[in-house]
């Protein structure tokens, strides 16, 4: 007696089941054929619609919470991106393709004016008005352009420092990266944006988004020695952040709040705001002008902003939430970490919420081009 | 004979087909862009030379770093590739297929499997320091095995060992032993057996080994990206900047077609250099 589980003794059993001629495999692509087709007509129109989802990992987390879709159909196909530039990329290169995207909240505006993202259409998205007011307040201006919005808010955060409490002290300025007992242990990431942020509040420039070429070129030659005297990598994305703090290898850095509980009991890692402040940013979801699944984007969108939604994210990982009632269910250690009676304080004092970088030449000041190619520079030096 | 012609072209169309489609056509389309610009974010069909110029000027400490380091990488992958394939064809006898099993069983794990244990193998806290540390041979961890040039080296020939070790195989599996036995019974000595007998005869697969190591060295940002530290960056790594984040296609196309024929006059140089070193070694 065999089993059915038994594998095939060799080739010519496999060739038994399935011979191999032509008229035999033309019948049984003919068969296949008909059987997609039967399946086809028999499931309901919106069986397979799937959404196409651009953006970073983990900002997905807040939009098919609950199993939202899945009774209607409704999925998402995700793309995850290693660069907020890549979606401006890809939005070039189609923007009808992606149905819902989390471009980095200084782009939107710019992303709109290009004709790129479709104006959200508010009334099919009534959690909208659930949105904390000082969050819509500081996101309105990047997002909200010629009386549209063209994103709508899911969380925010901050491009802040990170250290290991048990071999670090508490550092209170970017320029502790360059304590000589850091020498070696300190690390950023690849965000340059965050980067030239930082090191231009260092150099003491008041704006980091609006440098004049000789202000970038100080904060370039600060970044320069930063990685070449200092520090032990540039971690290429959060995962290898989290890889190095648990390891030891590095006990301070630049980093992003999650990333503190992201590594567990591995390390004693907390949170540190510098007193030249950190990059502050609100995320949101946009939506790319054409998509075939616009009238969905807007229902999962809507989703996000639910408290089930919200909570998701929060829960799944540390993510701050941006509607009052999230706020009040979050967890204590998410409450904790993001303390969200003082929210304007968050904003304003511990970072800097920042527009886009100029792109047409006006003056002396440095383009966005000029901004990455200074990054360049850091890199190649 | 008309219709012979006709059946001719029609047996060959597939293959002309995949070749101008996946090979011919994408260089074209690279090398036609590199000459165009970008205005305000967006392309701009051009005959510009400016992509080149800043590929020369620029970027070309990036194109020789890399070049240097490809070509360590390829030169000690295919020593390390050739020993291990002598062995399986000369020494390792009935155990020699098992042995290229085993190699070959490397390649399931995958290339970032393969990056990520090396960094836990290299780290302060890895492996190799602990061990190290515990044999009292070092005080304190060697700190440049991981994110510098060398973990870079020790993780791509790693990965490109396999790859290296199939062509030199097929290549000595090609070889008569009569020749061998005739030159032992001349008299000759195991180094003059290699340099007169094997190697000429396996030329081919030796310098496919190499290409192989070197291209795939040459054309990698992943691996500086993750264990080459602040330091170690390669021009794959500014070639993939240019394309995704500063949207500038034109450059990372000069970049691109710069780079691949740097490659190919390595390569070349080292052929030559191969063939004369044998022929000026040889009795």
């Amino acid at each position: 007696m065999t089993s059915d589980r038994a594998p095939p003794e060799a080739v010519t059993r496999v060739v038994q089941y399935f011979p191999l001629d032509r008229r035999s495999l033309l019948k049984g692509t003919a068969a296949a054929g008909l059987a997609g087709v039967a399946s086809l007509s028999g499931r309901p129109a919106s069986a397979a619609t799937s959404l196409n989802y651009l953006g970073w990992e983990g900002y997905d987390s807040f939009l098919a919470a609950g199993d939202f879709g899945k009774t209607d159909g409704l999925g998402l196909q995700k793309t995850f991106i290693s660069s907020a530039d890549e979606i401006v990329a890809k939005l070039r290169l189609g923007s009808s393709q992606i149905d819902i995207c989390t471009p980095y909240f200084i782009h939107d505006g710019f992303l709109a004016g290009q004709g790129l993202l479709e104006p959200i259409d508010l009334a099919k998205i009534p959690n909208f008005s659930k949105i904390n007011a000082t969050i819509l307040r500081y996101c309105e201006p990047n997002m909200k352009v010629d009386g549209h919005w063209y994103a709508v808010p899911m969380t925010y955060g901050s491009i802040c420092m990170l250290y290991n409490a048990d071999l670090a002290a508490a550092p209170t300025s970017w320029k502790d990266m360059l304590k000589p007992e850091y020498k070696g242990k300190c690390a950023i990431t690849a965000d340059y944006v965050g980067n030239l942020f930082a090191w231009a509040r260092v150099a003491g420039v008041e704006q980091p988004n609006r440098m004049t070429k000789a202000e970038l070129a100080k904060t370039t030659e600060l970044l320069i020695d930063l990685k070449r005297n200092h520090l032990r990598t540039i971690a290429s994305s959060y995962g290898d952040l989290v890889q190095l703090l648990t390891s030891k290898e590095v006990v301070v850095c630049q980093g992003w709040e999650p990333v503190s509980t992201w590594v567990g009991s591995a390390a004693n890692i907390k949170i540190a705001y510098p007193e030249e402040k950190s990059m502050g940013f609100i995320e949101g979801y946009a939506i790319g002008k054409g998509a075939p699944h616009a009238v969905e984007a807007h229902r999962f969108i809507n989703n996000a902003l639910s408290e089930q939604g919200q909570l998701a994210g929060a829960n799944a990982n540390s993510m701050p939430v941006v509607t009052d009632e999230a706020m009040k269910a979050a967890n204590a250690a998410n409450k904790a970490m993001y303390d969200y009676d003082r929210i304007e304080d968050y904003l304003s004092k511990k970072t800097m919420i920042v527009p886009m970088y100029p792109l047409e030449a006006k003056g002396d000041l440095a383009v966005w081009d000029d901004y990455q190619e200074a990054w360049e520079k850091v890199i190649k030096s | 004979m008309r219709d012979a012609r006709l059946r001719a072209i029609a047996a060959v169309m597939p293959s002309l087909l995949v070749w101008i489609g996946f090979f011919l056509a994408p260089l074209v389309y690279l090398f036609i862009v590199s000459f165009w610009r970008v205005r305000q974010y967006r392309l701009v069909t051009d005959a510009t030379l400016d992509n080149y110029i800043a590929a020369g000027s620029e970027y070309q400490h990036a194109i020789l770093f890399t070049v240097v380091l490809a070509g360590f990488v390829g030169l000690l992958t295919t020593v390390l590739a050739f020993a291990l394939a002598y062995l399986i064809r000369f020494h390792a006898g009935r155990f020699g297929n098992a042995l290229l099993l085993t190699v070959l069983t490397t390649l399931f794990g995958g290339y970032l499997v393969k990056i990520y244990a090396w960094k836990g193998l290299l780290g302060s806290d890895g492996i190799v320091n602990r061990a190290l540390l515990e044999t009292g041979l070092i005080s304190q961890p060697i700190t440049w095995l991981l994110y510098s040039p060398i973990a870079v080296v020790i993780t791509l020939v790693s990965f490109l060992l396999p790859y290296a070790v199939l062509p030199i195989n097929a290549a000595l599996r090609g070889i008569a032993d009569a020749p061998i036995e005739a030159a032992r019974d001349l008299g000759a000595r195991p180094v003059r057996i290699l340099i007169d007998v094997i190697l000429p005869q396996c030329e081919r697969g030796v310098l496919t080994a190499f290409a192989l190591a070197f291209f795939i060295s040459a054309g990698d940002y992943v691996t500086p990206q993750l264990v080459g530290g602040p330091e170690t960056f390669m021009i794959g790594n500014f070639i993939q900047s240019q394309y995704v984040n500063r949207m500038n296609a034109p450059i990372g196309s000069a970049l691109a077609v710069v780079t691949m024929l740097a490659t190919l006059a390595a390569v070349a140089l080292v052929s030559f250099l191969y063939r004369r070193a044998l022929r000026a070694c040889s009795t």
